[in-house]
């Protein structure tokens, strides 16, 4: 295992640190004061659990009240979808529509907020700090200097969040994301109106919070379609000629990255695009300007479309999306101009993929993709055959990460890398993988776990409500 | 004073334990307290109170396959007094090591001690600056003139680093 950390602490001298003794002593009489409350609580608790355990068993009883309450419950989120429901039970409060208040050339749009418990969420698009973006404040952003905080008023209290991630920024406008999480008092929890204040920005943002759409079937969540595995919502909102389709999904934990759009490497291969259908029949495609100035997350659509054109129906194509595996693979790293037979063969979503090959492919080959032409590279081949025949299913790419063995009792440990994976032929279903490590001439043994991308091709039609 | 004792001393003595931590390591842990923006004198000792009842409940914790003592102890530090600076509200919550991690945030000082091998991993040319400004809370200006780097070259580590991080992290996921 690596240990650089230690050596940069190993270089802290604390003899370089000073303190008083007054200090000295009074944090180590507050610590000793603190571990002798802490004894006697331990002692209290383990009674406690005891009278505890008795009360809980009650709750296993068939057809107790709260035996009823464990059954699903699903949510719509406006901004984030559907969602299962965790505090079963307790009603999510939510934001309706967006707020956004302007001063000058800066904004901050309240995009979304979810109440359960009393634990709040929200998300947050805004450009403070940011609206005369140099690049200067981008590294800044990143390297998370500039960091403005949001925080919700309460009377005089301020309450700040218990964390929030910022991620952007948009060096055209500055525009960035902010989530964050507050652990409400109680009082705060139960207000239908929460007040925010962002760090720089003049004015404050109220909003009112309504129950969010909860039924404990999916079908009370309104239309959807199911593709393969993973079911699919539609939630329009219309604001005048712009019209805004969120799709959102439900799926086994082991799909992951779900996205409608292909990448713009894929669009040779899926030219059609999720679009909407009105009742004359016209047909609207994704409007790129519409999503790009409202800055559209993944899985947001926009879409221009005349104010009196309704009973619109959505036209999902394609539904792209990621499985991990988690078998460890051990080999050695292949000789040059050798190719190691691997032939190791497991099963993801509805197909048995085959690790092949592997082979060294040495720097300047006419084998290896233009990016890596000045790398060695190993090569490794797979493909693919469907469980099921009828599965509309079919393997994308495959993209291994490796581990590296240092010394011969080393453990395995991640390397730096960078692959080309090659995207599949959907007929064939086969392809390669070029993979360069870092400093690869030095080790011999190595693992990889793969990921491997899907794509589900079966057009669905939904019926927003 | 070796860190075999001191954590002999925690484990079997814990007053003997607790003042010889604070003798040794005192200075370093104020010298955090005050980068993270605790000022105030009432507020450092609390603090490193805190600190110190920590470091005592979880020493058992502490696996020296894993890192050293020093290493342990300043993270599990960084954890108390980012704790303790939420609870009094003097300073909000966002860590930039938790947007780093992708993940809600450290919510328990614990989870510091979680990131420790993530840490461990992170390559030199990274890792001093990274370690200097999110575990000692050093300022980057502090950190580019003992270094030796320009501010700018400081924030591109920072950058760096975070996604090297947020990778080990991803592939720890998958």
């Amino acid at each position: 295992m690596d240990r650089h950390l230690d050596r940069f602490t190993e270089k802290t001298d604390p003899k370089n640190y000073s303190v008083e003794d007054q200090l000295k002593s009074a944090a180590v009489r507050k610590a000793k004061r603190k571990i002798q409350r802490y004894r006697i609580v331990q002692g209290v608790k383990s009674v406690a659990a005891i009278l505890l355990l008795v009360s809980l068993l009650s709750v296993f009883i068939p057809g107790s009240p709260v035996n009823a309450l464990c059954k699903r419950i699903f949510s719509f989120i406006p901004g984030i979808g559907v969602v299962e429901n965790e505090e079963n039970g307790i009603p999510v409060k939510v934001l309706a529509e967006p707020v956004t208040r302007r001063v000058g050339k800066e904004y901050v749009t309240i995009g979304t907020v979810v109440l359960q418990g009393n634990r709040i969420t929200v998300y947050v698009k805004t450009n403070v700090g940011l609206s005369d973006i140099t690049g200067k404040d981008l590294l800044k952003f990143h390297s998370g200097e500039i960091n403005p905080k949001l925080s919700i008023l309460y009377g005089e209290t301020k309450i700040a969040s218990v964390s929030s991630i910022l991620t952007g920024a948009d060096p055209a406008d500055g525009t960035y994301s902010l989530t964050a999480y507050y652990d409400l008092p109680e009082e705060v929890s139960r207000q239908d109106r929460i007040t925010f204040a962002l760090d720089g920005f003049e004015q404050e943002l109220t909003v009112a919070l309504t129950e969010a759409f909860t039924g404990s079937e999916l079908e009370d969540m309104g239309n959807f379609a199911v593709m393969g595995n993973i079911h699919v919502f539609a939630h329009m909102t219309r604001e005048g000629r712009t019209v805004r389709l969120q799709l959102s999904t439900i799926a086994p934990k082991d799909i992951r990255n779900i996205r409608f759009a292909p990448y713009s490497d894929e669009k040779d291969v899926f030219s059609e695009s999720v679009r909407i259908m009105d009742s004359e029949g016209h047909t609207y495609l994704p409007d790129q300007d519409s999503a790009q100035k409202n800055h559209a997350e993944r899985n947001t659509f926009y879409f221009s479309i005349p104010e009196d054109k309704d009973h619109l129906t959505v036209f999902v194509p394609y539904v792209f999306y990621k499985r991990s595996l988690e078998k460890e693979f051990k080999m050695k790293m292949p000789k040059e101009g050798r190719t190691t037979d691997i032939r190791e063969a497991f099963d993801l979503g509805d197909h048995t993929v085959t690790v092949k090959s592997a082979a060294l492919v040495p720097k300047g080959s006419s084998v290896l993709p233009e990016d890596f032409n000045e790398y060695p590279c190993i090569r490794m081949d797979f493909d693919a055959k469907k469980i099921l025949p009828e599965s509309l299913e079919y393997v994308l790419r495959v993209d291994p990460t490796f581990d590296v063995r240092k010394g011969l009792l080393g453990k395995y440990t991640g390397v730096s890398q960078s692959a080309y994976e090659e995207k599949w032929d959907l007929e064939e279903q086969s392809g390669s993988v070029f993979v360069h490590l870092t400093g690869m001439e030095e080790y011999k043994d190595l693992s990889f776990r793969l990921n491997v991308d899907f794509v589900w091709i079966s057009e669905v039609e939904i019926k927003p409500e | 004073m070796e860190d075999r004792i001191i954590v002999e001393w925690l484990k079997k003595e814990s007053d003997k334990g607790i003042s010889a931590l604070m003798n040794h390591y005192g200075g370093l842990l104020v010298y955090m307290a005050k980068n993270i923006g605790i000022v105030d004198k009432e507020d450092l000792e609390e603090c490193i109170g805190d600190v110190l009842f920590h470091v005592w409940r979880k020493i058992r914790r502490y696996d020296e396959k894993k890192s050293s003592f020093k290493t342990w102890l300043v993270l599990l530090a960084k954890g108390c007094i980012t704790d303790y600076v939420r609870k009094k509200r003097k300073l909000l919550a966002t860590v930039p090591i938790e947007s780093i991690l992708n993940i809600e945030g450290p919510k328990r000082k614990e989870d510091y001690l979680d990131v420790l091998e993530l840490l461990q991993k992170l390559p030199p040319e990274y890792g001093e600056v990274f370690y200097r400004r999110f575990v000692l809370g050093e300022s980057v200006e502090h950190i580019a003139s003992v270094m030796r780097l320009s501010a700018v070259n400081v924030y591109k580590r920072i950058q760096r680093g975070r996604e090297k991080l947020k990778e080990f992290m991803e592939r720890e996921e998958s």
